[in-house]
């Protein structure tokens, strides 16, 4: 039962957050594209969360080059 | 300024308006000023509990709206002089936020406790009563239910930067968790990372509690303790097995089983 029910509690948590990730993506590009000529579309943006309550943010992108 | 905390679960019938009494009742017990808001305004119960139902002439609605002043609508409570209830009797009554919000600030000025009983669900209602809170208590049962729906009510709760927020759980049977047929308190807290306030064992005759009764019973043993935690002076939560631990404990455990 314990086992059920944290599946079901992160699972509960995770769809709570989905519409965070888009305004997350959003601002990470505002926030790159001073640094780096970004490619917007190979933007990647993963939250997981782990048992222990934590979360794996992971986070890919690709830049055509970095400003000086 | 007093302290103005939100007793709320998201799920109903947990014991959270039976929580919310009890522990008025105890801080109102030690000498504290302690009103009682029946924020639950279309199910209020919270007069009944106390044996005030008759005793209500004014309530919150008529506070808001201005048919009277907050204090002709509080109700005292006849055995502590320190206990009050603003209740909720109108029962089709609706009670601005802001409104509300105001008048918990004002109840605070004059008491060292505000104790929002809020309503069930995550709606207006709860919208309402937490925005009139600067901590927040969620009762919650050691049963899935319960705890699914007191993890969102956390969450929500993140959104309001409370100052305190603690999980109380409610009906917990000491047999059951050690035999493995309950959840333990220590499997609530790292289930919904949360701090546990306190633990209320499960009693028959919680309803039937009050200063006046003389008995020693579990339940007012656990709500002491949560009182304690309340106040700031212990982090000790009652353990809801202790009695049904060793040779006497066993027996018991054999007696309930019966």
């Amino acid at each position: 039962m314990k086992d059920r029910l944290q599946r079901v509690l992160l699972q509960d948590r995770m769809a709570g957050k989905c519409n965070m990730l888009p305004m997350l993506k959003s601002d990470l590009e505002g926030l790159l594209a001073d640094y780096f000529d970004l490619d917007k579309e190979s933007l990647r943006l993963e939250v997981s969360a782990d048992e222990d309550g934590s979360y794996r943010i992971v986070m890919r992108a690709r830049a055509v080059r970095m400003y000086r | 300024m007093g302290r103005r905390i939100l007793i709320t679960s998201g799920k109903g019938g947990v014991g959270k308006t039976t929580a919310c009494a009890l522990l008025g009742l105890q801080l109102a017990a030690l000498g504290k000023r302690v009103v009682l808001v029946d924020a639950d305004i279309t199910l209020n119960n919270l007069d009944m509990l106390l044996g005030l139902e008759a005793a209500a002439v004014y309530d919150l609605y008529d506070v808001a709206e201005g048919n009277c002043r907050l204090r002709q609508a509080l109700v005292r409570y006849p055995y502590i002089e320190t206990l009050s209830l603003l209740p909720s009797v109108h029962p089709l009554g609706e009670v601005d936020k802001r409104a509300f919000g105001e008048i918990m600030l004002t109840l605070a000025e004059t008491n060292d406790f505000v104790l929002i009983d809020c309503p069930a669900g995550v709606d207006g209602g709860f919208v309402r009563a937490a925005g009139g809170a600067r901590e927040a208590l969620v009762v919650t049962t050691p049963s899935p239910t319960a705890l699914r729906d007191a993890d969102k009510v956390l969450g929500l709760l993140e959104g309001y930067r409370m100052e305190q927020v603690g999980v109380v759980v409610n009906r917990v049977r000491g047999d059951l968790v050690l035999s493995g047929e309950m959840l333990s308190v220590g499997d609530v807290a790292r289930l919904l990372h949360a701090r546990i306030a306190g633990c209320l064992p499960e009693d028959d005759c919680a309803l039937a509690f009050s200063p006046k009764s003389s008995a020693d019973t579990e339940l007012a043993v656990a709500v002491r303790y949560l009182c304690r935690y309340v106040l700031g002076a212990s982090k000790t939560v009652y353990d809801a097995t202790r009695r049904f631990r060793g040779l006497a404990g066993g027996l018991r455990r054999l007696v309930r089983r019966m």
